[in-house]
């Protein structure tokens, strides 16, 4: 089921779509600009106009997340408007809602482009540290690293997972952050 | 002439390992590489057992670490059972000897709900906004947000959960980890020995922390010319292992009465770094073992020309003549005492004496964390809540 996105939606969602697509973007500049050895990008093909994000994501979602009802939400609305080409070339954002429809949480999925090496840390911690002005902790849950931040309100849980990048942004009202994170981790590409 | 040769040729096998980890390990120096095997460390399930020794009293922390999630830690103070936690995600399980919650005064700000609607107002999810009939926390002098988990850690602890506790019951509350987050920090910095349960799950911070300080850290080697044998009360590593040292520090330099300022002269008598020696085990990049002393009587046998009474004396306390002529215990205690003084005045971290072993195993298969069978439902909000706390690391 797809949805127009809420405002609160969009406001949980914008907190992390600029930063993944300009911190990947501004290193697959740096890995063009100077090529090195130990560079974490790899070859830059030709970069993808913002505008073609929003591919489908060959995910299945499961219906639930720690029992609340997870649908699908138009996330292309702010990227259709950015000029310069995204470091991912696929986005998904999911919404969970209480059942009188409060947002409490969102999921963004991000697909890296090919250019994009997911799996180094430097490219990681580049991405992360944009998403929160204050310094993650770092959380390890089974077998992933899940970044945390907070704001006065919002949690933010984030974790790699190949070329995906997962972004739980929690309310403060999430009775059980745990138990939705551990049932996000859960999901597959 | 033979003779002045042996300790280069005892060194020798010792300089060929040490050649060979440089090589291994490119430039990292062992600091480095020492957080390195802290990393490694935090990534595993493991069993652990902290035993500390402090004035008299053994400490002694056993525990299970699944993930930063999931854990159980159970405390005894000279065998006896003290409190047991155990976290597994959203759900916190607790018991509490009577002794503790006395002291702890929890009684003093229990409340007695007697309607589901209030016990549902005092739910974790709901922490975000004070409910009625909690304590919010003084708003932050600096304008801060309090962080929903502090809130939920000053809530008041219900009356029919202390009662369950009281009476040796382990306790679950399904929400009790609260929201996620680190508590607001106090003004009074946490000391060592406050909460042996959360020193032992940080542990590893701590060590990190200790070798953040700055490059001392040194691969045990007892032909080292700086070597101080008398200042390593520890163990060889065994086979197979090596062992980082931080061995003590020296004297800061010892400041003129007659120019230096309080402060200096109080920060000439050395702190917690020149009494510590710390040994950290390791095997396969893992840390297998951790071992502490910080000892003051120790440090002032081994170097009585640093003259710590003469430095006190420095910073305006006056050394009584017992003292001065008393024995090396006395005089020790004295130095505990003062510099603690000095310590608690600026607010800084007090010297805490103890003898500290941390043991950690890694079983196949990897410990798993459950929540204890029988274990009654009920409230823990506000009951000894510490946030996230344990062994997280950073983005640096």
């Amino acid at each position: 089921m797809t949805r127009r996105v809420g405002i609160a939606a969009t406001v949980l969602a914008a907190l992390t779509a600029g930063a993944v697509a300009e911190s990947g973007h501004a290193r697959a500049q740096t890995s063009t600009s100077s090529p090195s050895p130990t560079a974490s990008a790899k070859a830059t093909p030709t970069p993808i106009p913002a505008n073609q994000v929003c591919a489908k994501l060959p995910i299945k979602m499961p219906p639930t997340l720690d029992n609340l009802p997870v649908s699908r939400e138009e996330s292309c609305t702010d990227l259709k408007s950015a000029t310069r080409p995204a470091a991912v070339d696929a986005m998904a954002l999911y919404s969970l809602r209480r059942k009188d429809s409060l947002l409490l949480a969102t999921l963004q999925i991000s697909r890296f482009a090919a250019n994009v090496d997911a799996s180094s840390l430097a490219v990681q911690h580049s991405i992360i540290t944009q998403l929160s002005p204050t310094v993650p902790a770092v959380l390890r849950v089974g077998d992933t690293t899940v970044y945390h931040t907070q704001s006065s309100t919002v949690t933010l849980l984030s974790w790699f997972k190949g070329r995906y990048l997962f972004v739980l942004a929690a309310r403060d009202l999430v009775g059980r952050p745990r138990t939705l994170l551990r049932d996000a981790l859960e999901i597959r590409p | 002439m033979r003779r002045g040769r042996r300790p280069l040729l005892a060194a020798m096998p010792m300089i060929v390992v040490l050649l060979l980890l440089a090589g291994c390990a490119g430039k990292l120096s062992f600091s480095e590489q020492l957080r390195g095997a802290i990393d490694g460390t935090t990534k595993l399930p493991r069993h652990f057992v902290y035993t500390e020794k402090h004035a008299g009293t053994t400490i002694v922390v056993n525990g299970d670490f699944e993930d930063d999630l999931r854990y159980a830690a159970s405390l005894s103070i000279d065998g006896k059972p003290v409190a047991a936690e155990v976290m597994r995600d959203d759900a916190r399980a607790l018991k509490l000897s009577a002794d503790v919650i006395n002291k702890l005064g929890l009684y003093k700000n229990a409340v007695a709900p007697t309607t589901p609607q209030e016990n549902d107002a005092l739910s974790a999810s709901d922490a975000a906004t004070p409910a009625p009939g909690t304590t919010d926390p003084t708003p932050d002098p600096r304008g801060a947000v309090i962080p929903p988990v502090s809130r939920y850690a000053a809530q008041r602890p219900h009356k029919s959960s202390l009662d369950l506790l009281s009476q040796g019951f382990w306790v679950v509350d399904p929400k009790g980890a609260g929201p996620l987050g680190r508590l607001r920090q106090s003004a009074r910095a946490p000391q060592i020995g406050d909460d042996p349960i959360a020193d032992a799950l940080t542990v590893l911070t701590y060590v990190r922390d200790v070798s953040n300080v700055g490059d001392f850290a040194r691969l045990f080697n007892s032909d080292a010319v700086d070597y101080r044998p008398d200042l390593d009360p520890f163990p060889p590593p065994a086979q197979g292992e090596i062992r980082v040292d931080f061995q003590p520090g020296g004297a800061p330099a010892r400041v003129p009465t007659a120019t230096g300022t309080t402060d200096a002269l109080q920060n000439a008598v050395p702190d917690t770094y020149y009494y510590r020696s710390l040994s950290i085990y390791v095997k396969d990049g893992v840390i297998q073992r951790i071992r502490e002393s910080v000892n003051v009587k120790r440090r002032l046998l081994a170097d009585p020309a640093d003259d710590i009474l003469g430095r006190i004396t420095d910073a305006g306390v006056k050394v009584p003549d017992s003292v001065r002529n008393g024995s090396i215990d006395q005089q020790a205690a004295f130095v505990l005492k003062v510099k603690n003084q000095f310590n608690a005045q600026h607010a800084n971290p007090l010297i805490r004496e103890r003898e500290l072993s941390v043991d950690f195993s890694y079983s196949a298969p990897p410990p798993t964390v459950s929540l204890p069978v029988g274990a009654i439902s009920g409230f823990l909000g506000g009951i000894a809540v510490r946030g996230e706390i344990v062994d997280q690391g950073t983005v640096q």
